[in-house]
């Protein structure tokens, strides 16, 4: 089953400044897919389409069997979660319970039920101790953890996750992959942390300039030094290594 | 600079307050709001003319003690806090001091005057009101106000405005901070900012709170906000509450009334 | 610019309460019938802007002095006056509530003062009447300065206005007018200045960002003259509900008399402001006020009262503490259990 459909998609901020050129795309069901490619490829642009944050685009979006426009939206939101890549845009309540408590709230479940949920998210991401605590007064990286469970709580079947290892240390991070790991929905992860798609994603998508350059298994594409040089990025460091030894070793 | 720390420090205080749960006691902070206002107008309405109102006013004072043991509060973030009232109602009161002359009493060999006696009420008043409000302040988060407002029928608008503006509070400072300390480092040896960056500063930082506010609405909107905003209710008991602005409001009734120091003397 | 709660009487404070609460009812109604989603987390992200903004330093260029921001005109060019003036009530609701600038009392006083002729006169009046029909650099500069100069002298005339009519301070009219009007005409030149030079870089950068901008041929959005009108009668009816209440003020700020006031003729377009600040002024009237004739007296009456007052703070410390000590071990107690 495919989850999310891009037919030739072309969109543009501003007229003649084409941000993403003719994009067909299809994204399977339970699948992790990495989308990478060098600052202003067209990630973030991506994303924000597939849930109706920026309109405007030409071609079709097809999500979970829906048509992404005005008509749908509400519908198609409640499928496809969207995790920001800034934390402190994405969490604007007080607490930590209270953030994660917004979606389930407003779509209309009852205070038990949204307890249930609100939980469980927090659970999957091993902050429960973090509950009562102030949003703006936790770490970086609770704070990521924090706004993933807040998608969580709305059980979407598809989640879309921005840059989500930006400025995490390491600890942190691994935690997170951890995290993203142990989450079974679609997920689409766009990022520039090679590594972490290397860990995460069994597919991955590489753009460049609005446009999809190669897409296939994570490996096939992140062990092609020639290819990822050409677009702007680099090996995976811990292939980068284990190339390394590979030739001190022969 | 100082300030935007001193102003984080203060959020942190107010916000800890409210999640203490040494003190908690179960009454409403709406509750507790109704005391500090009626304490307020109270104080206030005393006249600063003649002797009686500052006999009065002193036995106002009782509320602040109570409070200020109860909750513990720093006498030395207090005086902080108290000093520019201080200074504006001697400015106030000084000119009470020049206008009206006519003595009201000799103590001795000093003469004591209607200014003078008005003066020391207004200083009072100052004082007593910062006080109270202060004592707020430190005992209760703002999310506790905002339930108070809530509960007060106060817009929801103007409510959810708060909560947020409260939530990107330590951020936006932050960021100014971050700017100011950029500005400062490659700008030695001035005073603020200087006037051909006025512009670009602030706007800059007005670009990054709309950039702000946008993803923060989009947040909302991919969460299925449409307009109104759930509450978290406060855990509390509403009989205690009502006890509390009830006993309260008579005791502070009685000090308005009576002026209790002097009628304890007066027995003693 | 902040007054406090102590140069109030509960009349005045009450008084402006209505006036601004009044003022914050038909922007609330303005801004819901709008209908705009973003709007609210757009005030407030800028609610926590202008807190931020307010606390950096300006150098005043030849003075080596430096000032401040209290951005009411800014917000409203940037997201409308009433939306503006829904954010300034925010801010000075959190800086009264957090930093104790500005008492609980004096709120209403305050967001008359400082918010409401920031942005009714500065960003609905002048703003729009300059800017509406045609927008460009000059008519930015010239905007910001008047408006942030003439709403700076209209709050302070309030705030000389509200202490005299309270009655506290004894300090003539003429002096304190003296004062207070030349201080913020140097402050309402800063507040232009900075208030300019920031929605110049707006107009330059992100022009669309600006509340009233049209792209070229677009339809005028200037004020209409009926705005204008009530803009102005509001503030002149207030502005001379506050002189009389002044004028008439007597020494003792209890002993002012309602219906003295309400009496004269201007008064009645502005009775439900006065019948509320009766309420109060009855109340506050059930107060007695004590005459200490036998002046002689005094002196032995002062003894008792700071012998009485010390017996008295000291038995109430006392039980206070016993109280808490009780009441801690009680807790502690259940957690126990």
């Amino acid at each position: 089953m495919i989850d999310i459909e891009f037919k030739n998609v072309t969109f543009s901020y501003e007229k003649d400044k084409k941000v993403l050129h003719n994009i067909c795309l299809s994204i399977e069901h339970g699948t992790s897919t990495g989308l990478i490619g060098a600052n202003g490829a067209g990630k973030s642009t991506f994303l924000k389409l597939a849930v109706g944050l920026i309109t405007g685009h030409k071609g079709e979006i097809i999500v979970k069997g829906q048509l992404v426009n005005k008509k749908n939206i509400t519908a198609i939101r409640k499928k496809a979660g969207y995790v920001f890549q800034d934390a402190d845009s994405q969490l604007f309540m007080p607490t930590v319970y209270e953030d994660v408590s917004f979606g389930p709230a407003n779509y209309g479940f009852t205070k038990e039920e949204t307890d249930k949920k609100v939980m469980e998210a927090l659970r999957k991401v091993n902050i429960e101790n973090l509950k009562d605590r102030q949003v703006y007064r936790i770490s970086g990286g609770e704070k990521k953890l924090a706004s993933i469970a807040t998608i969580l709580s709305m059980e979407p079947e598809i989640i879309l996750l921005d840059e989500p290892s930006v400025a995490l240390d390491p600890g942190n991070r691994k935690n997170l992959i951890q995290v993203l790991n142990g989450i079974k929905e679609t997920k689409i992860i766009a990022s520039h942390d090679l590594d972490m798609v290397l860990d995460t994603c069994e597919r991955t998508v590489l753009l460049a300039d609005g446009r999809v350059i190669k897409q296939g298994r994570t490996i096939e594409i992140l062990k092609d030094k020639e290819l990822l040089e050409t677009y702007g990025l680099e090996l995976p460091l811990s292939l980068q290594g284990y190339l390394k030894w590979k030739d001190i070793n022969l | 600079m100082n300030n935007t720390r001193q102003a984080a420090k203060d959020i942190h205080i107010s916000d800890n307050a409210g999640s203490s749960k040494d003190k908690e006691d179960g009454i409403y902070p709406v509750a507790r709001l109704i005391v500090v206002f009626i304490y307020i107008l109270l104080v206030v309405s005393f006249p600063v003319h003649g002797f009686y109102g500052l006999s009065g006013l002193a036995g106002m004072f009782l509320y602040l003690l109570a409070n200020i043991i109860w909750y513990q509060v720093s006498i030395k973030a207090l005086l902080r806090r108290i000093f520019p009232i201080f200074l504006l109602t001697v400015l106030a009161g000084s000119a009470g001091l020049i206008m009206d002359r006519e003595i009201y009493f000799l103590y001795g060999q000093i003469p004591i005057t209607y200014g003078m006696l008005s003066m020391a009420a207004l200083i009072l008043k100052g004082v007593f009101c910062v006080t109270a409000s202060y004592i707020l302040s430190v005992t209760a988060s703002i999310m506790q106000i905002c339930h108070a407002l809530y509960i007060m029928h106060v817009p929801g608008e103007i409510v959810m405005v708060i909560m947020l503006m409260h939530r990107y509070l330590i951020v936006l400072i932050k960021e100014a901070e971050r700017m100011q300390q950029a500005y400062k480092l490659r700008a030695p040896g001035q005073k603020g900012l200087h006037f051909k960056v006025w512009g670009s500063f602030i706007g800059l930082l007005l670009l990054r709170s709309m950039d702000r506010a946008e993803e923060v609405y989009e947040s909302m909107k991919l969460r299925g906000f449409c307009g109104v905003m759930q509450y978290s209710s406060f855990k509390g008991s509403k009989k205690a509450s009502i006890c509390y602005v009830l006993l309260w409001g008579i005791f502070l009734f009685i000090l308005r009334v009576f002026p209790v120091f002097f009628i304890v003397g007066a027995i003693l | 610019m902040h007054m406090a709660d102590a140069l109030l009487t509960p009349a005045v404070a009450g008084a402006m309460y209505a006036c601004s609460s009044a003022a914050a009812g038909y922007s609330v109604r303005k801004i819901r019938r709008e209908d705009n989603e973003k709007k609210i987390p757009v005030m407030g992200v800028m609610g926590a802007f202008v807190f931020a903004a307010q606390m950096v330093n300006f150098t005043i260029p030849g003075t080596g002095s430096s000032g401040h921001l209290c951005g009411g005109m800014l917000l409203s060019a940037v997201i409308g006056p009433e939306a503006g003036f829904i954010t300034m009530i925010a801010v000075l609701l959190v800086q009264g509530f957090l930093f104790a600038d500005g008492g609980l009392l004096a709120l209403g006083a305050n967001i008359w003062n400082m918010a409401f002729y920031g942005c009714f006169i500065g960003g609905m009046v002048i703003w729009r009447h300059i800017t509406g029909r045609k927008m460009s650099k000059k008519r930015i500069i010239a905007a910001s300065m008047a408006g942030s100069i003439v709403s700076l002298q209209f709050g302070a005339f309030s705030v000389t206005l509200e202490t005299l009519a309270s009655g506290v301070t004894e300090l003539p009219f003429a002096v304190f007018l003296a004062a207070m009007q030349p201080v913020h005409l140097a402050i309402g030149f800063v507040e232009g200045a900075v208030t300019a030079a920031v929605l110049v870089f707006i107009y330059e950068t992100r022009p669309e960002l600006l509340w009233n901008y049209k792209e070229d041929g677009q339809k005028e959005s200037r004020l209409s003259y009926k705005q204008a009108v009530i803009v102005f009668a509001v503030v002149a009816a207030v502005t001379g509900g506050l002189l009389s209440l002044a004028a008439s003020s007597d020494p003792d700020g209890l002993e002012w008399s309602v219906e003295k006031v309400a009496g004269t003729k201007e008064l009645e377009a502005e009775g439900s402001i006065y019948s509320s600040a009766g309420i109060i002024q009855s109340f506050t009237a059930l107060l007695p006020d004590y005459t200490w004739k036998n002046k002689s007296s005094v002196t032995g009456t002062m003894f008792s009262g700071i012998f009485g007052g010390i017996a008295v703070i000291a038995a109430c410390t006392a039980a206070c503490y016993i109280i808490r000590h009780l009441h801690r071990k009680k807790a502690k107690g259940q957690e126990d259990e």
